[in-house]
């Protein structure tokens, strides 16, 4: 084995050069593969692990039917004693919010918005935003008055932290309720819909906007990993049992869940497509090598060495170069997604952050880095290495050492 | 007869031209159907964006934009309605109203966008379609059109009765009661969820805005990307210090930069994909032009000049190319053909992609722009692995290459 190694290592220096351009050929196909597969894993890592950008739960717990029609009093009562009941797994954030749809104005102008009533502490925990409120801050707890809104709409009604701004919404009872808040914070959110459209008050303020008891219209869980939520929402959903709709955010962002099938159909069918063209690359190159040394064959086979281990030997030769340039294009690759995960190298939109389908892209992508990935990228080098080897080899080690003889 | 030469020279060893060949196609055709599907999907939006809602121009009170307030207003619409169609002539315009409300019916409300249209306009015909009931009349009747989804929210179907709530240009509080006529698809599913669409002078009165309009939107007979020209002529035809033009891209500028980015990233990949094709050639054409040194000793002994020995080289490798370029045309064609029509709205789940619908069933072709691009590259890398072995190739002293085995 090792003496076929040795022969092959020394076979491919012989024409240096070639061998230098195929692998260069090879390393670059690996690298953009390494590359192509960091970058759309970091779009979509980045998209899933920012859920709390948007305030959205990795599972989310509604009144049955609360999302096709959202009436006030279609709630869920007591939230802090269900979610008490809830069997979560360790590490999960969660809260509830009071959820519904209104018209804020200020002298400049109105806006139609999300109203959320929450409880601050809890709410901290479960959205980037609250936590890190831009200008001013949220409300505190026994703040009845206060309201936070988002930068979009503080421009568009020409607030600041101070303002005043008029809430009306509809009421249980079917009237048109309206109050007066004062805005304390102004927060900066990814997705400008979020910026524009969402504003939050306490929960007790917004239950008396609305005239309702201790109840919410959506319990939000975080959860440590972001993978569980599937299984936690099925769980919770047999838990619960009628009257409640649990949904994950896969449910609730099919296309997050959409890009996610298709990107990794994007990287095989692209990972394909520059594995074939590197492997033609190859296969021409070793076919003339082979072929200009069929004399060469023809005396090894003359002095008795097998056909078996003439394709052992064409195989080493593919073997070395594809170790060789896959390393290079390993490290090439590793190296720019370890760089690239760091600092962004990579614009998808302008401005900060694209909406898609709900979702929230960061229009600056990291890349993630990957050793599995990149090793699995890797070990495609060596299959298409070694199946395009095995023509040539067939066809050198099948020819009769006689006629071999004679070619010049 | 250099021609004759170089042709004849690729097929002295088929094999390896078959698959230096191949390679190139593979290329070809990948680049050629990325670049068609990316360049369809993006007219098909634009397509919807400027049929749509938006318009190809629009013109607004200056600064309207930027912070698009209810008292913002272009006053004279008509009058520059009138301006706009005598500079462009063959261009639609519409008025329209915007501004929020609160819409409720029964027990369920939500935050609306109220939209005044011109109905009878025919930009209003090929904006939304009518899914059930009937459009809104011609006279102002105190009706509403509403999105599907929004009528969903809101459980209301057409003869049903809309409540709208919303704050006045003077900051009034304005309170009206319509019924519903119809129920539209606007194709974009925000849209189908917040919009009420209501008689143009309906909505003015609702607002209390007098003639006042927030936008005339300016539909032009052409699918162009670029509107720099028509959106100058209008530029010069307007009052600036009081109103604003703006193309569709300046308006939704997200998107049309998301766009731009992705023809760069896709560019990038086409020049990767490539180098990995020049390189197979660099190392086939050498290896081709190093089996016939001694013929190209003989060539340059006989009195060939070194120029004509480069250019049969070079022409070796563009007539490679041409064949790689044709087939991979031909695989991209099959390809595309035999996909058909995709469907990109399944992607987003129905949801909008910054402020625009994901287009729906998409007719794959080859898109012109391609193949210009295909076999410019495909230039590009033929030079790129072919130069240098022909220069190795001129440049061999007769004498010695004459004694090469």
């Amino acid at each position: 084995m090792s003496t076929i190694l040795k022969i092959a290592w020394r076979s491919i220096w012989r024409n240096w050069r070639r061998t230098l351009i195929s692998m260069s050929a090879v390393g670059v196909g690996l690298f953009l593969v390494v590359v192509y597969s960091g970058v759309l894993a970091g779009v979509l890592g980045d998209a899933k692990d920012q859920l709390d950008n948007v305030g959205m739960g990795h599972v989310e717990i509604t009144a049955a039917g609360w999302r096709v029609r959202r009436g006030v009093s279609q709630s869920i009562s007591s939230p802090d004693a269900l979610l008490a009941r809830l069997h979560l797994p360790p590490g999960s954030e969660t809260g509830w919010r009071v959820v519904t749809r209104g018209l804020v104005s200020s002298a400049r102008g109105s806006e139609g918005v999300e109203l959320q009533g929450v409880a601050w502490t809890r709410e901290r925990g479960l959205s980037t935003y609250v936590r890190e409120v831009r200008i001013g801050q949220h409300p505190s707890a026994d703040d009845d008055r206060g309201i936070l809104i988002g930068e979009r709409l503080a421009d568009r009604l020409k607030v600041k932290v101070g303002s005043k701004v008029r809430v009306m919404a509809q009421r249980a009872d079917g009237e048109i309720g309206a109050e007066l808040y004062r805005v304390r914070g102004i927060f900066h959110s990814l997705s400008p819909a979020i910026s524009r459209h969402r504003v939050m008050v306490g929960e007790t303020s917004a239950r008396r906007l609305l005239g309702i008891g201790d109840v919410a219209h959506q319990i939000v869980i975080q959860l440590d990993r972001a993978g569980d939520a599937d299984g936690v929402a099925a769980r919770l959903r047999s838990e619960l049992g009628g009257g409640y709709e649990v949904l994950s955010y896969g449910d609730l962002l099919p296309a997050l869940r959409n890009i996610e099938r298709l990107a990794d159909l994007f990287v095989w069918v692209a990972a394909l497509f520059i594995y074939g063209l590197v492997g033609l690359g190859i296969l021409n190159t070793l076919l003339m090598s082979v072929l200009e040394r069929t004399r060469e064959f023809g005396v090894l086979r003359a002095v008795g060495t097998r056909p078996g281990r003439v394709v052992a030997q064409v195989l080493g030769e593919s073997f070395w170069i594809a170790t060789l340039s896959g390393a290079l294009g390993l490290a090439a690759g590793l190296a720019l997604t370890w760089y690239g995960a760091q600092h962004a190298i990579l614009t998808i939109g302008g401005g900060e952050a694209l909406e898609y389908g709900g979702a929230i892209l960061r229009s600056g992508v990291k890349t993630r880095f990957s050793l599995t990935q990149a090793l699995r990228a890797t070990s495609l080098v060596y299959v298409m290495a070694l199946v395009t080897a095995l023509y040539p080899a067939w066809k050198v080690a099948r020819l009769p050492p006689a006629r071999a003889l004679h070619s010049s | 007869m250099l021609l004759k030469l170089a042709w004849r020279n690729i097929w002295r060893n088929q094999r390896r031209t078959v698959i230096s060949v191949l390679a190139l196609a593979l290329g070809v055709a990948a680049i050629v159907s990325l670049f068609s599907v990316r360049e369809i999907a993006y007219a098909e939006m634009i397509r919807g964006i400027t049929k749509g809602l938006v318009g190809n121009v629009q013109v607004h009170g200056r600064g309207y934009q930027d912070s698009p307030e209810l008292t913002t207003v272009v006053p004279d619409p008509l009058a520059v309605e009138a301006r706009l169609r005598g500079a462009l002539p063959g261009a639609q315009t519409e008025r329209r109203v915007i501004g929020a409300g609160l819409a409720s019916s029964g027990e369920v409300s939500t935050a609306v966008v109220v939209m005044g249209i011109e109905a009878a306009a025919a930009g209003s015909q090929t904006a939304f379609t009518l899914q059930e009931g009937q459009s809104l009349d011609a006279a102002p009747s105190h009706e509403a059109l509403i999105g599907t989804a929004l009528a969903n929210e809101l459980g209301l179907s057409p003869r049903g009765e809309l409540v709208l709530v919303g704050q006045a240009a003077d900051g009034s509080l304005a309170n009206d009661r319509f019924t519903v006529a119809g129920i539209v698809d606007t194709g974009s599913s925000e849209a189908n969820a917040t919009t009420v669409f209501l008689q143009l002078v309906d909505a003015q009165s609702f607002f209390n805005l007098g003639q006042g309009v927030h936008q005339v939107i300016v539909r032009l007979p052409t699918d162009e990307e670029d509107l720099s020209r028509p959106v100058s002529l209008l530029r010069g035809a307007l009052d600036l210090s009081a109103l604003e033009v703006l193309p569709w891209s300046e308006m939704l500028p997200e998107l049309k930069t998301a766009m731009d980015d992705k023809r760069k990233n896709q560019g990038l990949i086409s020049v990767i994909v490539f180098l990995i094709v020049a390189l197979g050639i660099l190392n086939t054409m050498t290896m081709s032009t190093f089996e016939r040194t001694r013929e190209f000793g003989v060539l340059a002994s006989l009195g060939t000049r070194r120029g004509r020995i480069l250019a049969m080289v070079v022409l070796e490798a563009l007539l490679q190319g041409l064949i790689g370029f044709c087939a991979g045309l031909a695989l991209a064609w099959v390809l595309l053909h035999g996909i058909g029509t995709a469907n990109l709205s399944g992607l987003t789940g129905g949801g909008d992609v910054l402020g625009a619908p994901m287009p729906g069933a998409l007719k794959l072709v080859i898109h012109p722009g391609s193949v210009v691009s295909g076999g410019l590259t495909t230039i590009l890398t033929m030079l790129a692995g072919g130069l240098l072995p022909a220069l190795r190739a001129s440049r061999m002293k007769p004498v010695e290459a004459t004694r090469y085995v």
